[in-house]
């Protein structure tokens, strides 16, 4: 409904309140009461911003930031720490009660996207904006309001110049990314999940084998659900005429732990390292330090997914294998140890191996799969074919992913090749700066058509009904 | 020109989609077919003489006689052994041979005591059913005896469910009673498209997907919580006269009654029955019934490292009974079958 208003012939300013209102809309379907919080965070960085472009002295600027910051990391707090503070406080023999709080629901999300904000202005990377309405446009955009990509304002801003509203190409394009996106959730990650959750929930009672395919299992799950999930974000900002940053660029096939986390979630390792990891120090204060900040980072990067040790536990273990690759690295002058044939499934290992802790509800089960992971373990015996086929349509997507990306930059005529199939059923190669590359479908000529009705039908038929909710809603 | 070329872009989307429709029933009948006929008595069955196709769960092809058996040709008369059950006993997730009514008549026969063991199993059929049509299974089939399979649902909230198509428990001046099912013959639209649904497997899967969609979009959206989980709050406990029903079944079939009870399995208490069960195999020693209980057979799955429920394509140990399953069911079976003859009940 608001794509078909947003398609109405009248001004694009009216179209942003349009916008504005429907993603407020959006929003508070989900609990109309913390709505207030967001636009009550959105009014607090806005003010503070323009505070600080106005401001002449350092000390009032350093200060209005300070107040950006605190407020946003305050409410992060309370929302999503407090009881977690409580827990652990109860456990040294403080007795606190525990407190009844509701997580709302891209907290983690839009506090970091609005605090990107009043730091660039600070930093004097963007100019503030001048209409409250704007930037709550900006703050509410409902595509990636609960579950990211973490968009930029110096990405966004710019584009609230253009023309918004449905057109041909944006649907194809747009709709294309979106059917992508809804495939890898409903079809594939849903589909992994009826493998993964019962190993989890009882890994005591699977054998070795059982146990590792309920890991590659959720890697997969994970991968194909947030990627999937940032492809449909993605996808419907496309719609309305807007580029979001691309969050997943091939994450699996990364030759090590440094190029992982250029690949996976995108937008949240560019935002530690700009406003966390260089904040810190980064690189210029020794080796030590280096080590230091990175290992600080991902403790905090992980301790931002939840408010659990599980997830503490993850960034440890990356931040580990981040400051050991960068020793490394500084050994043999940025050669790798291993040949890429070898290296990309060890460093895959090596990222699966990490999400038992951040999947697994304690340390218990963490411990529990670990042990039966490379211990033979009798147990339930499974052979679910739940994971093969996903597996095999993702390992197909990947080559062809990383043959298309291999081609683009070795110019070998293989590019040019698979774009001549792709015009065969009117598709074609789109690369975008901001939101990477993706492929356009169409539905003309009859080939291309065919191919479109039949992913729709596939998905209508084929999606699991269960309700399984994006796992990053839940941070 | 450009009218000519709309013409061309809405003939290509025509044909596009219908060769897309055409794919998809063709990959649908591989895995989803099961055409369906009114049926007087039970509302409907599967048609007699169809061969239904099923791979939502597990892989299964199965062949349906006269009457709602699942069987290759229909009884030939002889006094046979029927079994009533519901979804578990219909199993349309296993091949004909696979099922435990097959094993059963196939143990029997290489023992030289032959005798056709008719699996009259039907999706949603609970002990009110097996009672209200226990008039109509002794007048059609004359049954030498009679096993019903149950599971904890089906003598609890499955039996006192009012639903379009079953029959239900009830009370009536305090006195156990069965309300006959509502087997009213469609009407209007759903008359109209009954046989197009029969014929092609994408209209009835669609009908039955967006059906799924409705029922999943009206349960209670999720809710996060920082530090703890959501908790519903608990439906308050419903006691059923569960001795009453199981006795009144009795009856129905003169006495003349084997029980399958089908637990769950859960490895970490194999001896816990559960309370339901407790109660159903009390009732069945203090009357002398005949009772068969799956859960006999699980050190055999805990040995084995499996478990009785659960496909390679759904997920292990939920779902319907699985191949290792029925045979195990059908073996404990064999055995209490022996049991009778050697004491010339049956």
């Amino acid at each position: 409904m608001l794509l078909s208003l947003l398609a109405l012939p009248i001004r694009n300013q009216r179209k942003l309140h349009l916008l504005a209102l429907g993603s407020c809309f959006f929003y508070a379907a989900w609990d109309y009461r913390y709505l207030g919080l967001l636009l009550a965070v959105s009014v607090i960085d806005y003010y503070c911003a323009a505070r600080i472009a106005e401001a002449e002295n350092q000390r009032t600027k350093k200060l209005l930031v300070l107040v950006s910051v605190l407020s946003n990391l305050g409410i992060l707090a309370y929302f999503k720490y407090v009881n977690f503070f409580i827990e652990n406080l109860n456990r040294l023999g403080v007795q606190l009660p525990h407190l009844d709080v509701l997580l709302p629901a891209g907290i983690s999300f839009y506090t970091f996207k609005t605090m990107s904000y009043t730091i660039d202005v600070y930093r004097g990377h963007i100019k503030p904006v001048r209409s409250l309405l704007d930037y709550t446009t900006f703050v509410t955009f409902f595509p990636e309001l609960i579950a990211g990509p973490i968009v930029r304002a110096s990405v966004f801003l710019p584009q609230m110049k253009r023309s918004i509203g449905l057109t041909r190409d944006r649907l194809a394009l747009g709709g294309s990314i979106f059917l992508l996106g809804l495939t890898k959730k409903v079809l594939l990650a849903d589909r992994l999940a009826s493998v993964a959750d019962p190993v989890f929930a009882e890994p005591a009672l699977s054998s070795t084998s059982a146990v590792w395919f309920g890991v590659i299992a959720y890697t997969l799950q994970i991968y194909c659900d947030f990627s999937g999930y940032s492809d449909m974000a993605i996808g419907t900002a496309k719609l309305i005429g807007y580029d979001l940053p691309q969050n997943f660029n091939l994450p699996y096939m990364s030759a090590n732990i440094t190029e992982f986390w250029r690949r996976w979630h995108i937008t949240l390792s560019t935002w530690l390292r700009d406003y966390l990891y260089i904040p810190l120090g980064g690189n210029r204060y020794g080796r030590l330090r280096t080590y230091v900040n990175l290992m600080l980072t991902m403790l905090l990067g992980g301790l931002w997914h939840g408010a659990s040790w599980n997830f503490v536990l993850w960034g440890f273990l990356h931040g580990m294998a981040l400051a050991f690759h960068r020793f490394l690295r500084e050994r043999t002058g940025n050669r790798g140890l291993l040949p890429t044939v070898l290296a990309v499934p060890c460093t895959f290992v090596f990222v699966m191996v990490c999400w038992v802790p951040f999947r697994a509800t304690s340390f218990q089960i963490t411990a529990t799969i670990l042990r039966a992971m490379f211990v033979p373990t009798t147990g339930v015996r499974w052979m679910p074919t739940n994971l093969f086929q996903p597996l095999a349509i993702i390992v197909v997507g990947h080559l062809c992913g990383w043959l298309f990306t291999r081609a683009s930059a070795q110019s070998d005529g293989i590019r040019e090749r698979v774009i001549a199939s792709l015009k065969q059923i009117g598709a074609s190669l789109q690369t975008n700066e901001i939101s990477g590359w993706h492929v356009r479908l169409s539905l003309f000529p009859t080939a291309g058509a065919y191919i479109v009705f039949t992913w729709i039908l596939l998905i209508f038929f084929f999606a699991c009904t269960n309700t399984s909710p994006f796992i990053y809603f839940q941070f | 020109m450009p009218r000519f070329r709309s013409i061309t872009r809405i003939a290509t989307l025509v044909v596009a989609s219908g060769c897309a429709a055409a794919t998809l029933e063709i990959v649908l009948r591989q895995g989803y077919y099961h055409p369906l006929a009114i049926d007087p008595e039970f509302g409907y069955t599967f048609r007699p003489g169809s061969v239904v196709r099923w791979q939502l769960e597990g892989n299964g092809t199965s062949h349906w006689t006269v009457g709602g058996l699942r069987r290759l040709a229909p009884p030939d008369g002889t006094p046979p052994v029927l079994v009533l059950g519901d979804s578990f006993t219909e199993a349309l997730m296993l091949d004909d041979h696979e099922v435990y009514t097959q094993r059963l008549e196939d143990a029997l026969r290489a023992s030289d005591r032959a005798m056709p063991v008719l699996n009259a199993g039907k999706s949603t059929m609970s002990v009110a059913d097996y009672v209200f049509h226990a008039p109509y299974y002794r007048r059609t089939h004359h049954p030498r005896w009679t096993i019903i399979q149950l599971r904890d649902p089906d003598v609890t909230d499955d039996a006192w469910k009012s639903e379009p198509g079953v029959a239900r428990f009830d009370r009536q001046d305090g006195t156990l009673v069965v309300r006959p099912p509502d087997v009213t013959p469609p009407s209007g639209l759903k008359r109209a498209i009954f046989e197009p649904r029969q014929r092609f497997s994408l209209l009835g899967f669609a009908i039955t997907r967006l059906q799924k969609f409705a029922l999943a979009a009206k349960q209670e959206p999720p809710l996060f919580r920082a530090g703890s989980e959501h908790k519903k709050a608990a439906s308050p406990a419903v006691e059923y006269p569960i001795e009453d029903e199981l006795a009144m079944l009795v009856q129905a079939f003169e006495g003349r009654v084997t029980f399958l009870y089908l637990p769950p399995y859960d490895p970490r208490g194999l001896e816990e029955p559960t309370q339901i069960e407790h109660r159903v195999a009390k009732a069945c020693a203090r009357a002398g019934w005949s009772f068969v209980n799956l859960r006999d057979r699980f050190p055999e799955f805990m040995a084995g490292s499996i478990a009785p429920y659960g496909f390679d394509n759904t997920s292990f140990n939920s779902g319907h009974l699985n191949r290792a399953g029925h045979a195990a069911a059908a073996k404990a079976l064999q055995a209490e079958m022996e049991r009778l003859l050697s004491l010339a009940v049956l």
